[in-house]
This record gives structure tokens, sequence and C-alpha cells, in this order.
């Protein structure tokens, strides 16, 4: 893997966001609301000190979450919207040093998100989010499941183009919703349960409300299930990315 | 001597829902290390998919591919980083300047001393002016001479030129070639594709013609214009009609002159070879004949595209040497 390579993809980004307004929205405008809009409905429910912190620390669980899932995929949309994947594919870049550098972009925006976040809660509502290693873990739990999730996007977006996007980019939401970012999963029926913890997300969450006592968690099958999550993501991308080979797709312009 | 890029009976069809379109069908073309060879077809013919697959970015259905002794699906990292291209068909990305979207592609080619090689390039294309400006504001022509700044980054050794001058104004177009040639002077191997005629006869060594995903012909320019000669011409225009006569009398007495015939001050020549020249004009010389100019008749590559895409009894044809 050559480093250079796989800084292209945040120099591009970063570079770029003076610029691109929909990368602006996504790292400063999109998370301040997000927040707020639960946070201010959780005042009006007004919970106790811990469920109230719960829920903000879910809210930077699920931009966890979404960081690394919609820098991937948006990192090869600005590339297809641009009709600029002839030269990206024409280049020596490897798709791992695409996801690599990608996910890297998430990542740095994500610590900016984490610090917005952090901030923005400690001064509107006098609230200090824990920051335990079990915390930290859980993120980085939630940081790897996005790339998952990016991956199946980005796998999505090479062979389906413009008609998967308003899918891929929902990936995030469905998830974070469906694991329990914001309440325990105990509210649904027991088979759910059981089928939402093959979900990696359900585990993360579970570890961020475990700081509450809200919920138990084990990281090491927190872990498994993350990383076979990655593994089979990672093959189906490659699969799509040498369908989209075989079909033209990676040279034809927006479409 | 070495080959460049070696294609060996590619054959890709693309396939949809509603029905399966052959791009290219058992393609072969071989160019040599520092040769300008164009391909030339109209749209559609299978030009840019040809491109394509010797990049990697597309598979071949069947066929083998070289280029730089590379194999596109086996060393495609290898392949690329000596190789660039530019692409009359590509978009830009927004939000970066000229210098900010140059450094970007020396940082994918990893380019060393990106900076210092960024003002090379950016100084070689005359660009300086614009090295703040958004690129996805330039106008066509600064454009493509950014997409040419990007493509020299990583000094290729193999440049792919893909319809270079499409959709550009002709002074653009022109300033463009100029470009080209100075790089083929430099030595690049440049495989370059285009729809226009002209261009090609330019700029090209040899030429292969493609229409259908099916290479026709190819060879240099004058061997293609070969493959329709049925009759080699020099016309003589005289300054005044009324000395046709005399003047024709004079040039039927030359050797390897099979026939002259008059319309108005133009004399036509039919003769065997175009070596005949010479004694036309050393005939116009010795008779003091007054002519506004002589000039050999030759097919155009227009005419030996209409004429081998229109007529199936032509079957494929190379000419020359080929396979180096």
């Amino acid at each position: 893997m050559n480093a250079i390579r796989v800084l292209s993809q945040p120099y591009k980004t970063i570079k770029g966001i003076r610029e691109n307004p929909f990368r602006f929205y996504d790292f400063i405008l999109s998370p301040i609301l997000l927040l707020y809009s639960v946070a201010l409905l959780a005042v009006f429910l007004n919970p106790s000190k811990e469920i109230f912190a719960m829920i903000l620390l879910g809210t930077i669980g699920w931009r966890a979450l979404h960081a690394t899932q919609a820098d991937l995929l948006t990192g090869y949309l600005d590339e297809h919207w641009a009709e600029t994947k002839m030269m990206l594919f024409s280049s020596p870049i490897t798709t791992t040093e695409f996801v690599a550098g990608s996910l890297l972009t998430g990542l740095i925006k994500f610590v900016f998100v984490f610090i917005l976040m952090y901030a923005a809660i400690a001064l509107s509502f006098g609230v200090l989010v824990p920051i335990s290693l079990t915390v930290l873990y859980s993120l980085l739990l939630l940081l790897a499941y996005g790339l998952a999730l990016g991956l199946l996007s980005v796998a999505l977006a090479y062979l389906y183009g413009q008609s998967a996007f308003p899918f891929a980019f929902q990936f995030s939401t469905f998830f974070s919703l469906g694991s329990g970012a914001y309440y325990s999963i105990t509210i649904f029926p027991q088979w759910l349960q059981d089928f939402l913890m093959l979900i990696p997300s359900t585990h993360a969450f579970n570890g961020l409300k475990s700081v509450f006592g809200i919920a138990q968690v084990n990281f090491l099958h927190a872990t498994i299930i993350t990383l076979l999550w990655i593994i089979v993501c990672w093959k189906i991308h490659g699969y799509a990315y040498q369908k989209a080979r075989q079909q033209g797709k990676l040279a034809s312009m927006g479409s | 001597m070495e080959l460049a890029i070696d294609a060996q009976s590619v054959s890709k069809t693309f396939h949809s829902k509603k029905r399966a379109t052959k791009a290219l069908s058992s393609v072969s073309l071989a160019v040599k290390k520092g040769e300008v060879f164009g391909l030339l077809g109209p749209n559609g013919a299978g030009k840019t998919t040809l491109i394509n697959c010797l990049l990697g970015i597309t598979t071949l259905d069947s066929g083998s591919v070289r280029v730089l002794g590379f194999d596109p699906d086996k060393n495609g990292v290898q392949l690329r980083e000596k190789t660039n291209i530019v692409s009359g068909f590509s978009g830009v990305l927004r939000g970066l300047t000229l210098e900010q979207m140059l450094y970007y592609y020396a940082m994918l080619y990893d380019v060393p001393n990106r900076g210092r090689r960024v003002d090379e390039v950016i100084k070689l294309l005359s660009l300086e002016e614009k090295r703040d400006s958004m690129v996805y504001l330039f106008s066509s022509g600064f454009r493509q001479r950014f997409f040419l700044a990007k493509a020299l980054l990583n000094k290729p050794k193999v440049l792919f030129l893909d319809e270079p001058t499409v959709g550009l104004d002709v002074d653009v177009a022109i300033k463009v070639r100029s470009l080209i040639k100075k790089l083929k002077k430099q030595g690049y191997t440049i495989l370059l594709t285009t729809h226009y005629m002209l261009e090609a006869d330019e700029l090209c060594d040899r030429i292969a013609l493609i229409n259908k995903g099916r290479i026709r012909a190819q060879g240099t320019p004058a061997q293609l214009k070969g493959l329709i000669r049925g009759e080699n011409v020099i016309e003589v225009a005289l300054s005044k009609p009324s000395g046709a006569k005399t003047a024709r009398a004079h040039f039927k007495k030359i050797s390897g002159v099979k026939s002259v015939s008059p319309t108005g001050n133009i004399l036509r020549l039919l003769v065997k070879d175009y070596s005949q020249i010479k004694g036309v004009m050393k005939t116009v010389l010795a008779q003091k004949l007054k002519i506004d100019s002589i000039s050999i008749v030759e097919p155009t590559l227009e005419e030996v595209f209409l004429k081998l895409t229109n007529d199936p009894s032509f079957g494929q044809k190379t000419v020359g040497e080929t396979n180096a």
C-alpha cells in the first residue's frame, strides 16, 4: 500500500471543502442539526440525567457510524459526479488505497465532529459526555462498522451508479435506528432482538449505553461480528468492482 | 523495435438487459516505442473501449494485451504508474485550484518532488496565470491544457490521448495539436484516438482505421491512402486556358505519362507514378509554360475510410510493417 496515494483522498476532500457546500454541510451543519433535534425532544420529555446523557452520546455514536460510511461513498461519488472516474481509475491507485484514503478522511472528519458535538453538548446542556475506554472502543466499533457499510454502499454505486445513491446514503441511518442508538432494544420482541445482535452497531450502542448501566456489552463478540461484517463487505466490494470493470462502468460518465 | 503496446485479438461485448453490444471484435495492434499511433474512427467505433482495456479499467472477454510488457489484469498498478491519459470526455473535480488539482494527481501517481513537478508542468503548458484559479471554471482551451499538464506529471512512457481536441474551438485545437507535435519530438509514445481524419493525418506515424469494433486497415497515412489509389494524378494549373493545347502536347511526350486531359486551364495528367512530377517540372521550365501550380492529387484519409467502411468486399487490410 502506497501512503501517498492513500493521503491523496483526504487531500482532495479537505482542499475542496471550501468550495463544496455538501462537504461543509456534512461535517458541521448536519451533526449539529441531528444533535439539537434529538436533544431538544429529550429536554421536552424530561428524562433522567443518565438517560439524557445516553441519548446525547447516541447522537455522537450515530455520527461515528455515518462518518466512515458516508466518506467512503462520497469519496467515490465526488469522482462520479465530476465525471472524473476515468482519470481516477487510470491512475495507479488501488481499491485498497482508495478505501483506506476515504476511511482516513472519514476519521479526520469524525474527530472534528466529535469535538464539535462534545463542546455543543457541554455548552448547551451542561452535560459532560464521559470519555472512557468503553466509550472510545464503542465509537471505534461504530467507525469500523461504518467502514463495512461504506464498502457495501460503494459496491452498490459501482454496480448501479446514480440509482443506488439515495438508498446507499441511508445505510447508516437505517442501522443506527435499528440497533438502538437512543433506546434499549429490549423494547423489541425477542426474535428481533436476537436478529439485531447480528448487527455490530447494536453491540457498539450497547457499549455506549453500558456506561450508564442501561445495557451490557461483550466486546469480544462485538469485535468478532464487526470483523466478520468487514470481511464479507470487502468481498462484496471486490466482486462489485470486478463486475463494474467487466461491464465498463468504471469508465462510464455519470451513469 | 520494442513494442510499447501489443494487443492481440481483443474482443469485448457489453451486455444490457435488452441487448448485447459488440464493442471490440478481434482487434490487434502493435505500437512501437516513440511512435504516434492513431486510432481513427467515428463515435462509437470502439476507440475508447480499447483504451480502457489497455489500461485495465475494463476487462477483456478474450485476447491479450501488453502495455510496456505489463498485463493490465496482473500488473495494473505498474502499468498505470508508467502511463497517463487525456480524455476529451472527462470532467474535472470541483473545488480545487489548478495547483491543488495537479498536486492531487501528482499524489495519485506518487510523483517524486511533487511541488517542483507541478511547477514544471504549469510552466510547460503556459498555465501560470491560472495557478490559483478553480479548474472547473476554466474555458475549454485551458481545461484541455490542464488535462495535458496532468497527463505529463508522471513523465509517462505511454500517453493515451482520447479525443484530445473534441469540442474545442479551431484555434484551441490547433494549439493542442502543436503540443502533441512537441511531445512527439520529445520521444513520447502516444496512442491518439480521434474521429478527425485531418488530425490523424497530421500527427500520426501510423494509423488504424476502426469501425464498429473492427480494425479495417492499418498502416502509415500514405500506405492507407495507397489502398484506394487506383490512379496517380498530377494536376497542372495553367495561367491562361489558351496555352492548354500546346502544353498538353508537351506533357504527352514525357515518359510515364499515360494521358493528359484538359478541363479549362487545368491539365490532368495520369502518370505511372509520382516520380513523373520531375519530368513535368522540367517540361514546364524548358518550354517556358506559364503556370499557377503543379500538384499531386492524393486521396484523403476520409476517402479511404469511406471506401473501407462502405465496401464489404474490401475486407481487413494491413499495409506496411505492423509488428515491429
